[in-house]
């Protein structure tokens, strides 16, 4: 039996390995290229296999990195806040106070990511562009007088559209978490006589804990790479790191566009890595 | 009391309302109405009811082409990745452990990186080894992110099956491919199912993996960025075929979930 125990276990094991050898040649073996590319000279068209740490001392020095990597964090960070502070009170909704219309309404959340983001992404031209709806709205009301070009081509845009893109998926975490609290707990911190303000500090917020790592993965990560958004609304003001990365692969300057995706991949990693020291190993697949 | 409760559940709800109909489902009315507005132009103007744009759209091969070629590999890519993943899942729900853990890791490193890394390593890894690109290192990429995504979907859903019943079936002489057939399948298929629905609209829907790996041959995604603001009186016909998949999908969403075939939580 304890025999049959080991083989089980090493039978489990082995039934990994075409997953194990797929990801090993279609993502690991490409990730130790981009990194040897990555230490060959700046050249353009060509790869030149020499080792060099030019393109590093490049990254760190060059002021113009430096912006365009805080913009893109900046951006970032204020869309993964923003929508945090959005999302929250909608899920809070829909699962503590209204919970019929909570299971319904998913339904509506998931609907309209089925059309392609590029799509959207252009149709919020029609309502923040020079003579798009909002500034309509405004000059009819006699707010402004002309029409103001901030909303389009610039950092707000891309925020804005960056909420438009992940807000279902900053509410639906929320939501399942807040579903699965007990109606017991609230109470018994009710009838112990603790007031809204405490039962939302001590029980609400500690419980969705678990949320906030699962909008990170899903939100806060996959934006930090994110090229066209600010490519197809951010001007000069919305640039982040995808948009250059993109323009040197563009050119083929290969070497400059992997060390930017390295330490893209690093910064990542970094991040993914604190949450697991959060969380645990579980935080990656128990949602 | 009452009174003051009723004041936040309005404001609460209002504030839901409000919030969805701007940040979600204003883009999206906006792409129904210019669809059928007689004009190429995204003006803020109504020019009257047309349906030219859906009629140009069945018009355009290329653009009926980058739809089937999303199709295929968006098929393909749910059938392998599915494949590839269930073993891990299993694995990952029922061992413990260091090499579960080393394990684990190894294989969610690319689902917790940005899409453009995967894109960019794969087009330097294939411009590397000389393999041209096409639909099929499109698909073969995009499965590298579907393997840890399948992995999340299914691997919380296990957590409830006994593997006694398995070892059951083994013991009683049932191979590992009856087992997995009678015995395993029918526990797992809708979890198995609403994987797939997941993972065909998310291969279906990608951009910036398939950017970097297509060839000649375009997707849908691809399609719509390398024509957006380049061709005069496309936008509307873009918009058009966005309101037929949206439709589509929906309906096709709303039957599976109201037959209990796939649960949305």
């Amino acid at each position: 039996m304890k025999l049959g125990e080991e083989v089980r276990k090493i039978r489990l094991f082995l039934s990994n390995l075409p997953s194990l050898l797929y990801i090993f040649l279609l993502f690991y073996i490409p990730i130790v290229i981009l990194l040897a590319i990555s230490f060959t000279p700046p050249r353009k068209f060509i790869v030149e296999w020499v080792f060099t740490v030019e393109n590093y001392i490049n990254v760190f020095t060059n002021p113009n990195y430096y912006r365009i990597l805080l913009n893109t964090f900046w951006i970032v960070v204020v869309a993964t806040v923003m929508l945090i502070i959005i999302g929250f009170p909608i899920a809070y909704y829909l699962a503590r106070m209204n919970r019929k219309l909570g299971a319904k309404i998913l339904y509506f959340l998931i609907i309209p990511v089925e059309i392609n983001y590029l799509i959207r992404v252009y149709a919020w031209k029609v309502i923040l562009g020079e003579n798009g709806f909002l500034n309509l709205l405004l000059i009819s009301l006699g707010i402004i007088e002309k029409p103001l070009t901030i909303f389009f081509y610039s950092w707000i845009a891309v925020v804005i559209v960056l909420i438009h893109e992940w807000l279902p998926y900053v509410i639906v975490p929320f939501y399942v978490n807040l579903v699965g609290i007990s109606d017991e707990i609230y109470d018994a911190a009710m009838d112990l006589g603790a007031s809204r303000l405490q039962i939302f500090r001590t029980i609400t917020l500690p419980l969705v804990k678990p949320a906030i790592l699962t909008i990170v993965f899903l939100v806060t990560i996959p934006s930090l790479g994110e090229f066209a958004i600010p490519y197809l609304v951010g001007g000069q003001s919305g640039i982040m790191l995808g948009v250059l990365i993109d323009r040197y692969l563009g050119g083929f300057q290969l070497a400059i566009g992997a060390t930017l995706s390295f330490f893209l991949l690093i910064i990542t990693l970094l991040l993914s890595m604190v949450m697991i020291k959060i969380f645990g190993y579980e935080a990656l697949y128990s949602r | 009391m009452m009174k003051h409760d009723r004041i936040i559940r309005l404001i609460f709800s209002g504030y839901t309302f409000f919030t969805i109909a701007f940040f979600i489902y204003l883009p999206i009315a906006i792409i129904y109405i210019y669809s059928v507005n007689d004009t190429p132009y995204f003006i803020p103007e109504w020019r009257g009811f047309t349906l030219e744009w859906f009629m140009a759209a069945f018009r355009r091969r290329d653009l009926i082409n980058s739809i089937y070629n999303s199709i295929v590999i968006a098929t393909f890519v749910t059938a392998a990745s599915m494949a590839i993943a269930i073993p891990p899942s299993f694995y990952i729900v029922r061992s413990r452990g260091r090499i579960k853990n080393i394990f684990l890791l190894y294989m969610m490193i690319p689902f917790v990186i940005p899409w453009i890394i995967i894109g960019i390593s794969s087009y330097i890894f294939y411009w590397y080894i000389g393999m041209p690109k096409s639909l099929f290192t499109a698909a073969l990429s995009h499965i590298v992110y579907s393997i840890p995504l399948v992995v999340t979907l299914l691997a919380p859903r296990l957590y409830t099956m006994d593997p006694d019943i398995e070892n059951a079936s083994m013991d009683l002489g049932a191979d590992p491919i009856q087992t997995f057939r009678y015995i395993v399948f029918p526990q797992i298929f809708p979890a198995m199912l609403s994987a797939a629905v997941i993972t065909f609209a998310w291969s279906f829907d990608n951009f910036i993996i398939s950017y970097y790996t297509l060839g000649d041959e375009l997707t849908w995604p691809v399609w719509v960025f390398s024509i957006l603001g380049k061709v005069p009186r496309i936008m509307p016909v873009i918009n058009a075929v966005s309101v037929i998949i949206i439709t589509v999908s929906s309906i096709v969403l709303y039957i599976v979930v109201r037959k209990g075939l796939i649960k949305l939580i």
